[in-house]
C-alpha cells in the first residue's frame, strides 16, 4: 500500500503516542496520553477506508484510546459516527461493543450536581 | 547473527525512544536467564528452522533494576519479534497497535509489496510455549478482519522465536 507523507507521519506518531501512553502508571497522565493517542488516530481514520486494515484499526483505536482516556462520550461518539460509515460487516460487531460499553461506562458516571445560581448583571 | 542494535534500520519509522527502549529491555530479559552475547537463537518461520546468533551491547547490572520484570519481557519479546520479521521476511514496521482493549494485534507490518499484516507479538521467560503460539496464532487471524494475518512467539529461557503467517512470507536465511 502506498501511503501519503501524511498518513506515514501520522503513524510515526500514533506508535510512539501509544508507547509513551502504554508505559504510563495508571491515573491522570496516562489518561492525557489516550486522548492524544485518539485524536491522532482519529485523523488517521478521516484518511484511511474503513474496509481497510489501517482503517479499521485506526476506528477501533480511536475508540479504545477514548475509553483508555476514561472520556465515554467522546468514545460513543466516535462509536456512532463509525457505524453510521459504510463499514464492513467483520468490523461493525466490534464498533457496536465499543458502542456499548462506551454508553455503560457513561451511564455509570457521576453527574456533577449543577445547582442554578441567581446572579444579577451590573453596569459598571 | 541478529544484532540487536539493527532494529532501527529494519524499521525506520520507530522512534528513537522507542528504539532504546525495545533493545535494553530484549538485553535485560536475555542477561536475566543468563546468557551472554553471541547465544545460540532458534529461529522458526512457518515450521522452516532457522539456527541464529544474538548479539548485543552488555547493560550495566542497574539497568535491570530501571525496568519491572514483565515490561522486560513484553518489549524485549517485541524487539526480538520485530528483528525476526525484518531479517527473515523483509517485512516492515508501520504502526504499532493500542492493544488493552478489543483488539488482538500489536502491529501492522508491511511486505516488501506494501501487503499489511496484522502481527501479534508474545513473550515469555520459561512458561509453556506451544500452547501459546496457538492461541497467539488464532489471536492474529481475529485481528486481521480477513486480511493477512501473523503471530510471533518468543522465549528467553532458551532464546527462541516462532512466526507463523497465513501464507508464505519468502523467508531467508540472513
Amino acid at each position: 500500500m502506498s501511503r501519503t507523507p501524511e498518513l506515514r507521519e501520522l503513524n510515526r506518531r500514533v506508535t510512539a503516542a501509544i508507547f509513551r501512553a502504554e508505559h504510563l502508571p495508571p491515573g491522570l497522565e496516562a489518561e492525557f496520553a489516550f486522548s492524544d493517542v485518539s485524536r491522532i488516530e482519529e485523523e488517521i481514520a478521516r484518511l484511511t477506508a474503513a474496509d481497510s486494515l489501517e482503517g479499521s484499526a485506526a476506528r477501533q483505536g480511536a475508540i479504545t484510546s477514548a475509553l483508555s482516556a476514561g472520556d465515554w462520550l467522546r468514545a460513543l461518539s466516535l462509536a456512532e459516527a463509525y457505524l453510521a460509515e459504510p463499514a464492513p460487516s467483520v468490523l461493525a460487531p466490534d464498533l457496536v461493543l465499543l458502542r456499548d460499553e462506551a454508553s455503560s461506562e457513561l451511564s455509570k458516571a457521576e453527574i456533577p450536581n449543577v445547582v442554578q445560581m441567581p446572579f444579577e448583571l451590573l453596569v459598571a | 547473527m541478529i544484532n540487536l542494535d539493527e532494529l532501527r534500520a529494519l524499521h525506520p519509522d520507530l522512534v528513537e525512544e522507542q528504539v532504546g527502549g525495545y533493545q535494553m529491555c530484549a538485553a535485560i530479559a536475555l542477561e536475566r536467564q543468563r546468557h551472554a552475547p553471541g547465544v545460540g537463537f532458534a529461529v522458526s518461520v512457518n515450521d522452516e528452522l532457522i539456527a541464529e546468533t544474538l548479539v548485543w551491547r552488555k547493560r550495566a547490572p542497574h539497568d535491570a533494576t530501571m525496568v519491572d520484570m514483565n515490561r522486560a519481557t513484553e518489549d524485549g519479546a517485541e524487539c526480538l519479534a520485530l528483528l525476526v520479521i525484518g531479517r527473515h521476511c523483509s517485512w516492515r514496521a508501520v504502526r504499532r497497535l493500542h492493544s488493552r482493549r478489543r483488539e488482538h494485534a500489536d502491529w501492522i507490518v508491511e511486505d516488501q509489496s506494501g501487503r499489511e499484516i496484522a502481527l501479534e507479538v508474545s513473550g515469555t521467560d520459561a512458561g509453556p510455549f506451544g500452547q501459546r503460539v496457538r492461541q497467539k496464532t488464532a489471536q492474529a487471524k481475529a485481528a486481521a478482519l480477513g486480511g493477512a494475518a501473523a503471530s510471533c512467539v518468543v522465549r528467553f529461557l532458551e532464546p527462541k522465536a516462532t512466526l507463523w503467517s497465513d501464507d508464505e512470507p519468502n523467508p531467508r536465511t540472513a
